[in-house]
This record gives structure tokens, sequence and C-alpha cells, in this order.
């Protein structure tokens, strides 16, 4: 159960100030591609027995450079929507031609009892790794969302940090896929932020309650689920609704 | 005057197009030159080329090592998802000169008035103003406006250009004006150069009565005549 409790916190940690950062850089439907390309990553690891972090890490990679190289020719939306239902279309091949290894139900809606010390320790690697991204990067992120061409002007190496933070939140989302579903992934990633947004007057502060929110959906959900014996994931998504509300309520007090 | 920067015979294509073909011109530090042009002339084009954001094909941009550029693009579209004070946005962008020149700048961009307001918030010309103040006072030696009163009315275009004016004049800042709209920029600049692909004409405003290529090149270009139609 500690376990459990510990992935829950550092999913939080992980993926508030990643949302934050997505819903500046309206990157929202890279998330959503993202979870679908995920599926393969699912199936690749299933076929060939190999750990989902190195399936996910390699076809995050694969996505998010894929992205990058053509977003400029036909449109960001355009590729990822391409990207990502080339990749689910894959996995969807992949699992009629072998039913018997692929659970296509676990990707979807994700399996946190099944999360092990293994699982802790890649999160607290992937944690480390964004953490790490954001501190050293912060100031020319908030420029880059600004103005990606003022940023450039200021010699911000500006393709290398978008760069990395595509494979970051790709990394991201591929090594919690098993644990919280390609379904739900996106609302997980984004809904904190956006509440945050509501209730937040600098960019530090909305990363700070995103986190709160996160984590506190994340524990919140779990409690339910343990007590209800529903999924965890879908209580999640309810608890951080309901967060959101509140923090639109307090929002249009203000005004 | 001291040329800050030079055009050489420059040509940039992009794969089977041509946008600009054999451009040359100078920028004179402490001026304000305009370029103007009507839309697709290459304008922005040569703005890129001189923030050495692309490189010409042929020809060369000449820009002393280390002159700091300063820019302020055609459009400004801020994500309202990021919660940002004009204050921190200006700290963001200028964090060390910030309190040695606001003062200078904020008696013409009146930045007291809406300095706690989110920048998702300000008015199309108090984001313009924002934006400049913050490239001001990073103390550049050459400022490129893209077009900087397109999304402003008539009456905020002219006290923009007033302001720009003010500022070189107590700066001394070099200023280089994209816009489609000569006649309202005229008045304002050491040196006008219109441009349709490669350099239509160039010169001071003040020449414009005396030189009669110049008030051909304009005329054709449709930029005579739509002042006429104004001026009526």
């Amino acid at each position: 159960m500690l376990t459990i409790i510990l992935v829950s916190i550092l999913i939080a940690l992980i993926f508030a100030p990643l949302g934050c950062l997505a819903l500046w850089k309206k990157y929202i439907y890279f998330g959503d591609g993202l979870a679908h390309a995920a599926i393969l990553a699912g199936s690749i690891s299933a076929i060939l027995d190999l750990s989902l972090v190195y399936s996910g890490i390699i076809t995050a990679i694969i996505f998010a450079s894929l992205v990058f190289k053509f977003k400029n020719i036909s449109g960001t939306n355009a590729t990822i929507n391409l990207i990502s239902s080339l990749m689910l279309s894959g996995a969807l091949i992949l699992a009629i031609v072998n039913p018997s290894r692929i659970n296509i139900n676990q990707l979807l809606f994700g399996d946190i009892i099944s999360v092990s010390n293994y699982d802790l320790i890649t999160l607290g690697c992937v944690l480390i790794m964004v953490y790490s991204f954001i501190i050293i990067y912060y100031k020319h992120i908030l420029l880059i969302v600004l103005d990606r061409d003022i940023a450039c002007v200021k010699k911000i190496p500006v393709n290398f940090i978008e760069l990395s933070f595509l494979i970051l939140l790709s990394i991201s989302v591929f090594t919690t896929i098993k644990i919280v579903g390609s379904l739900l992934v996106t609302s997980i990633l984004i809904i904190p932020a956006m509440s945050a947004r509501l209730v937040s007057n600098t960019p530090l502060q909305m990363i700070t309650i995103s986190i709160i929110f996160a984590g506190a959906s994340n524990l919140g959900g779990l409690y339910i689920s343990y007590l209800k014996d529903i999924p965890v994931a879908p209580v999640i998504i309810i608890v951080e609704s309901i967060i959101y509300l509140c923090c639109y309520l307090i929002s249009m007090r203000r005004k | 005057m001291v040329t800050l920067a030079e055009f050489k015979s420059v040509t940039k294509k992009f794969n089977d197009k041509t946008p600009l073909l054999n451009v040359s011109f100078a920028i004179e530090r402490g001026s304000i030159t305009t370029l103007v042009g009507p839309n697709g002339a290459g304008k922005t084009t040569i703005a890129k080329l001189l923030l050495g954001l692309i490189a010409p094909s042929e020809g060369s941009v000449i820009v002393p090592l280390g002159l700091k550029i300063g820019y302020v693009p055609q459009t400004l579209n801020f994500s309202s998802s990021l919660p940002l004070t004009a204050e921190s946005f200006l700290k963001l962008n200028a964090p060390k000169a910030l309190q040695k020149n606001i003062e200078k700048y904020n008696k013409f961009i009146d930045f007291e008035h809406f300095k706690h307001k989110d920048i998702s918030k300000l008015s199309g010309g108090q984001l313009q103003k924002l934006v400049l103040l913050a490239t001001l006072l990073d103390e550049p030696d050459l400022v490129i406006l893209d077009e900087p009163t397109k999304s402003l009315d008539v009456l905020s275009q002219q006290e923009f250009y007033q302001l720009i004016e003010e500022v070189k004049t107590n700066s001394g800042v070099t200023i280089f004006m994209i816009s489609h709209d000569l006649f309202t920029v005229m008045k304002n600049s050491d040196q006008v150069i219109c441009i349709n692909g490669h350099v239509c004409c160039s010169g001071k405003p003040s020449d414009l009565n005396s030189n009669p290529e110049l008030l051909k090149s304009l005329t054709s270009l449709g930029f005579y005549s739509h002042h006429h139609d104004h001026a009526h």
C-alpha cells in the first residue's frame, strides 16, 4: 500500500508542472496523441517481454521527434493526429494478432494495484529529470511561451528546450501509462493545471497550486477507490473535476 | 552618419520562391528607418534576416558582432493560460536594467497605469507599449518593430509613432520599423525604403516632392493614391 501511495504522490509531482507547461504551450492535443501512441508501447512491451519503461522511452522519443520534425510542415495538431493514429493502428493490429499477450483493457484503464518498487525507482528518475529541466530552463521556458521569435532573438536555445520538453512529457506519459491508463492520462495531466490557473497570479504559484491539487486528487481518489473498490483513475478525474468547479466558483467571486 | 547595419545585394530564396532579390540598403545609427511595401513584399523576411533568424541565400547582411537587437513582433498572442502581470513580464524580459531605466520611459509609456494588470487582459495598445518598454529596458542598439500599429486604431497609431519619436530623441536608439502604411509613419522617419521583392526606391520623406522617381515608385505601389484618397 505504501508503494501505491508513493507512486500516486510521484505521479502528482511529475504531471502537475508538466501539465502547466503543456497548458501554456497549448500542447494539450500532444498529450492526447501521446496517450494513443502509448498503447503501441504497451503492446510492444507485452510481445517482446520488454519492460514498458524501455518500450515507452523508445516510442516516446520516436513520437516526440516525429512531431517536432513535421510540425512546421503540416501543422502541430495535424502531425500529432497522423502519428498517434498510426501508432494506435499498429497497436490494434498487434493486439488482434496476439490476443493472448496483449491486455488492451489494462492499457486503456490502467492498474495501480500492479505497481512495484521498480516503478517507484523509475518514476523517481523521471521526477529528477523533469525538475532539473524546469529549474535550469524556467525563465527560458516562460520567454518561449510568451513569444518564440523574441526568445530566438534573445539567443535562447528554443529548439533544444522545446524538443527536451516534448521528450520529457512523452517519457512521463509512457512510464505511467500502465498505472493510470491511456484514456485518462491527459486529464490527469491537464485538469490540475487548469484549476490552478483559475486561482493563481504568477507562473510559479500556478505550478505549486497545481502540485497540491494533483497530490490531493491522487490520494483522495486512491482512498475512495480503496473504500468502494472501483478503478482509481476515473475517481481521480472526478475529484479533480470537483476541485476545478470549486476553483471556478472562487475565481467568479473574485471578479 | 555612421552605418549600424547593412544589406549588401541580399537575395533570399524559399524553395522555388524568391521573396527578396538583390536588396541593398544601410541603417544609420540613431535614425528611424521605415520599410514600407505591400503584403508579401518581403518586409518580414528582411526583419528575420536582420535578426539572424534566417540566413540570406546570396549576398550578406552586415551586423556588427555583439550588436544588441530588440524585436517587437507583428502579432502578440500571449497565452491566457500563463498568469503574468505586466510588471512580471518586464522583470522576466529585462531584469537587470529594470530599476535603472524604468523612470526614463515611464512618462512616455504610462506603465504605472497598467503594471499590475494580467497580460492577457491588456488592450492591444497597452500590449504594444509593454513589449516596446521591455525591449527598450534591455538597452538594445537597434529596435526592430514589425508592423507595430497593426492592431491599433488611428488615434493610437499616431500616439505610438509620437512615442517612438520621443524615445529615439531621448535614448538615441536606432529604430527599424516595418509598415504597410507609408503616410502614417513617414513624418516620423529619417529614411524610407519602399520594397516589393526588391528595393523600389529609398530616400528621406522630405525628398518626396522633389524626387520624381520616388513619387513614381510610391504611386506604382499604391501608396500615393492611398494618401490622395484619404486626404479628401
